[in-house]
């Protein structure tokens, strides 16, 4: 079915026979990496961009530990050009223009794909599938979800203070289902670090750094028979977050508070009979955040800003399979955001309708593509702006015998300013343009199944080339920046991924590989000192290894990641040098089965060297810390 | 196994981009001379404010001396930086810190810590008269410290945000730019008795007031950067004596520069990008010649200088505020003469003979 494939990475305590190298079902109209369940929970990881940065030529510019800001960007696009997707509904940026993956956490997760093209797969949103690239989490909410428990408690505790508990109900019938999830987590976060400030190496401890916060999602799913599926989802978040901030020299005062809370409501439908598949659905997202500073030396003493956001969106795509060999999707969306606060100019609202045409053809191989037509429209200056964007995506894939596959992809695709970048006080520039990159790579896998096992090889070379690039630059003085489109960059590289997994009797052993070598430099200006220099935080080398072994009720694993030297500021002279660091993780879980009912226990141990780290400059990461889980399911 | 050279290459790559690469630096000299001093402000955040020697005698510039003389770095934000005797003042305004070095040796005499109450009081700019210095806070304050036992005595309350000062008169006058209240940005100038350290008055000048001279004559000239868009950057006149607005002038505006018995007066367009640094005379207070500096060579103009031991004028350019600085030289008459590659933005220099 599938031509253009990809790893998968299986469930360690699998049978070798369960390596899949053609996912099936609708995730075959894409070209995605995956990760499994099981792979993503043995980590025990604090939240989604922990195990983002996991996938090939994916970077997670990380702000802190736990609660920290995290950020992805692909292949140096930047975040705005990542969509993320959970359960079907696009995740809303509206104010920053970017996901902080650390507020969603992965207890729930039943599958995480990096998916670069799906022109005819419906559950994708409109909206995601004309972004540069997409990150899918599905969790126990989806309704295709693999998920056969009726009740999952589990409790977590850790280094530094870290406590979560987290539950999930689900009950399934032939016609309704209903699941509920919660979570509750929190983190002292104070640890110790030491940095080296000129010669001198300084031992400190983190404060300010502590978080609380609870998740709580609802569905309810209902077949009334085998064509029509419906789902209701409802979800909130609440959390109180101190801002340690970078360490600033001399001056251990940070004073800083994030609240807010989110709620979201979503509904869909999925229709599939005979050739048709259709999938429509509706969603509203609200957010407040308040950023309170209790230092701020203006008059009143404290700096409190609040801001409310909000965006309710639309959609509806409908799949034909006209031949065997020929589908075809069209669909619409149709997307209202706002955001509302005292710092900004105006009451910032935009308009989106996008439609998309989507084919795949399996001739010549597998030739997939995708054109969508994308409308904004918004106030700016009192003015009301229209622009329109086309928005192609192509990719051609082909076997080279039964092992080897070859899949070329190219995509246009830009990303709106975000409201933040075009409203705040005297930082926003309501002239900017949309950004916009050309993305094209090219995509080789090798399957070579051996004696009780199998090897699967991908390389990716890619090329990525961005103008009308959205960058802060001091416009009025050198404390008050503006935002504007001055940049052009490009990057070329190349993503490998293997993996090798062997079983004998009852053991299982595997090897994983990531490895990213990317270049992106500055060619905005001939006439610059940074022309032609690295961009800031883009490191050539990024990468891990994670090797792992399972043998009955046991598995064990061990990851090592590296990420290599980058530069604090575009100018690459030695003093914006960072240095690469290299982290050990590991990790071991115990399943006992009793009955229907199962008791895992989950032990990890992060950074065992020690390492004293951090990804931004000044942003002290965590020496050694563990953490230890236990889980009840039924 | 065929693959088992994969992750072997693997480990060999990471392993290889381990290696450290040695920042080299030209050696601090144990004693300054023929030479200059340059405070870099750094970027906000950045812990990259650095102190750098400029040696005249082989252009070889030591971008660490500080950390040299130290063992340990400037901080963040290098705002300002002066001699008084036989001492060097820097000030670190992130940071919030005071460094007193030795003027001839550049070795730290001391740190002071600028916080109050748990709260840093993030001074700006620093200026001194008999055996005291003055130092503005951006909390809203000016610090008095004793120059001889380098501890702060007083704390004198003035307008928000306190930028440059002056002292004109027996009296210190200090602009309150307000900037952290945007766009409700002060107004005033503080005018503080020295003998009594109590504010006496504030005279209504414009808004957001940030760099502040007094001339030869006693008269205080100080600009007020508006609001960045409608309200434009100005220059005003203070009658020191009578503590009243005496006149505003109508050309641009972003910082004075004492110049002998004359004022540079230096102008960046931050929407254009243009630089101006015209010759203003204090005693007709008219401008005597609008371009006086050519600054086609100049991206970014942040700041200027005038050396009497040299007899040059120094022109600090932040290039695009993210990258290697320079300084550049001109005669008196304003003849280019050379440039320096200095730090990152350039805030302050001191010349050595």
């Amino acid at each position: 079915m599938i031509i253009t494939s990809c790893p998968v990475f299986g469930q360690e305590v699998n049978p070798i026979e369960e390596i899949v190298i053609s996912p099936v079902s609708e995730t075959g109209n894409s070209i995605q990496v995956e990760l499994s369940k099981d792979k993503i929970q043995n980590k025990l990881a604090n939240d989604l961009g922990q195990i983002l940065s996991l996938l090939p030529g994916l970077q997670i510019k990380n702000y802190g530990d736990v609660g920290g800001l995290k950020t992805v960007s692909f292949r140096s696009l930047g975040a705005g050009h990542t969509a993320l997707v959970q359960d079907r509904t696009s995740v809303s940026t509206t104010q920053s223009g970017q996901a902080d993956l650390s507020s969603f956490p992965v207890d729930f997760i039943e599958k995480l794909e990096l998916i670069t093209l799906s022109p005819t797969r419906t559950q994708i949103p409109i909206h995601a599938k004309l972004a540069g690239v997409v990150v899918n989490v599905e969790s126990v909410h989806s309704y295709v979800g693999t998920n056969q428990r009726n009740l999952i408690i589990g409790a977590q505790a850790g280094s530094f203070d870290q406590y979560e508990s987290y539950l999930m109900l689900q009950k399934r019938g032939k016609k309704w289902g209903g699941t509920f999830t919660g979570k509750i987590r929190s983190y002292g976060g104070s640890y110790s670090y030491t940095y080296l400030n000129g010669n001198t190496t300084i031992k400190d401890r983190r404060e300010n750094n502590s978080l609380l916060e609870y998740f709580g999602t609802a569905s309810i799913q209902f077949s009334p028979n085998q064509h029509h599926q419906f789902q209701f989802r409802v979800s909130g978040n609440e959390y109180q977050k101190d801002l340690a901030g970078a360490v600033i020299f001399y001056n251990s005062n940070a004073a800083q508070y994030l609240n807010g809370y989110g709620l979201n409501g979503s509904v869909n439908h999925q229709f599939k009979k005979n050739r048709w598949n259709v999938f429509s659905s509706a969603n509203y997202q609200k957010n407040n955040l308040q950023y309170l500073d209790s230092a701020y030396l203006n008059l009143q003493g404290y700096l409190d800003s609040r801001y409310y956001s909000g965006q309710f969106d639309i959609q509806s795509q409908a799949a034909y399979s006209i031949t065997e060999k020929l589908e075809l999707l069209i669909g619409s969306s149709f997307i209202l955001e706002e955001l509302k606060g005292k710092s900004l100019v105006g009451n910032p609202y935009r308009n989106t309708s996008e439609s998309l045409l989507g084919i795949e053809w399996k001739a010549f191989g597998k030739i997939m593509a995708q054109i969508g037509a994308q409308g904004v429209f918004e106030k700016r200056d009192t003015i009301l702006k229209s622009q329109w964007n086309l928005l192609p995506a192509v990719s051609w894939s082909f076997d080279l015998g039964s092992k080897n596959k070859i899949g070329i992809v190219y995509r246009y695709t830009c990303r709106q300013p975000s409201f933040n970048e075009l409203y705040y006080q005297q930082i926003g520039n309501t002239k900017l343009r949309t950004e916009k990159a050309h993305i094209a790579s090219i995509r080789y896998d090798l399957t070579l199944p051996f004696k009780k096992g199998v090897s699967q090889t991908m390389i990716q070379p890619f090329y990525s080339y961005v103008y009308d690039k959205i960058l802060a630059i001091p416009t009025k003085n050198l404390f008050i920046w503006s935002i504007q489109n001055i940049g052009i960059s490009d990057a070329f590289g190349v993503e490998f991924t293997e993996l090798i997994q062997k079983k004998i009797k009852q053991h299982t052993l595997g090897m994983r590989i990531n490895y990213t070598f990317q270049y992106t430099q500055d060619i905005s200006d001939p006439l610059s000192p940074t022309y032609r220099h690295i961009l800031s935080y883009s490191p050539l080398h990024s990468g891990s290894v994670e090797l792992d072994y399972s043998w009955k009720k046991l598995s064990f694993f061990v990851l090592g990641s590296y990420l290599g030297e980058r530069y604090a500021l575009n100018q690459n002279i030695p003093s914006n040098l960072l240095e690469g660091y290299f982290l050990l993780d590991a990790g071991a879980s115990y399943t006992q089965k009793l009955n229907k009912s199962e008791l895992t226990l989950r032990l990890s141990v992060n950074n065992l060297t020690n390492k004293q780290y951090n990804y931004i400059n000044y942003f002290v990461m965590p020496g050694t810390h563990f953490n230890i889980r236990l889980q009840y399911a039924l | 196994m065929r693959f088992k050279i994969i992750p072997i290459l693997f480990l060999m790559l990471l392993a290889f981009s381990c290696k450290k690469k040695k920042i080299e630096e030209p050696e601090a000299p144990p004693t300054l001379q023929h030479g200059m001093l340059v405070l870099n402000e750094g970027l906000f955040q950045q812990n990259n404010a650095t102190l750098g020697w400029y040696n005249f005698s082989d252009n070889a510039y030591t971008g660490n001396f500080f950390e040299q003389k130290t063992n340990r770095s400037l901080g963040d934000t290098g705002n300002d930086m002066k001699r008084y005797g036989g001492k060097i003042y820097v000030i670190v305004n992130v940071s919030s810190t005071l460094e007193i070095l030795d003027a001839s040796t550049g070795n730290s005499i001391s740190q002071i810590s600028m916080v109050a109450n748990g709260t840093p009081k993030q001074p700006r700019y620093i200026t001194f008269n008999g055996a005291k210095a003055y130092i503005t806070c951006y909390d809203g304050f000016v610090d008095v410290l004793d120059t001889a036992s380098l501890s702060i005595t007083n704390r004198i309350p003035v307008g928000a945000n306190p930028e440059g000062l002056t002292i004109s008169n027996g009296k210190l006058f200090v602009a309150n730019s307000g900037g952290l209240n945007f766009p409700n940005v002060d107004s005033t100038v503080s005018v503080i008795d020295l003998g009594s350290l109590q504010e006496i008055t504030r005279i209504t000048v414009g808004k957001n007031p940030g760099s502040i001279q007094a001339d030869q004559n006693g008269d205080v000239y100080v600009i007020t950067r508006g609001n960045y868009s409608s309200i434009p950057s100005r220059m005003h006149r203070i009658n020191a004596s009578t503590n009243t607005l005496a006149q505003s002038f109508t050309f641009d505006a972003s910082g004075i520069t004492a110049f002998n018995s004359s004022f540079l007066i230096s102008y960046h367009d931050f929407s254009s990008g243009d630089n101006r640094i015209a010759l203003f005379d204090t005693n007709t207070e008219t401008i005597t010649n609008p371009q006086y500096i050519p600054t086609s060579g100049i991206q970014t103009l942040y700041g200027i200088q005038y050396s009497t031991i040299t007899n040059k004028i120094y022109c600090l350019d932040a290039k695009n505020y993210t990258v290697t600085g320079q300084v550049h030289v001109f005669s008196s008459n304003g003849i280019f003469e050379t440039s320096y590659n200095v730090g990152l933005n350039p805030t302050s220099i001191l010349i050595y003979e």
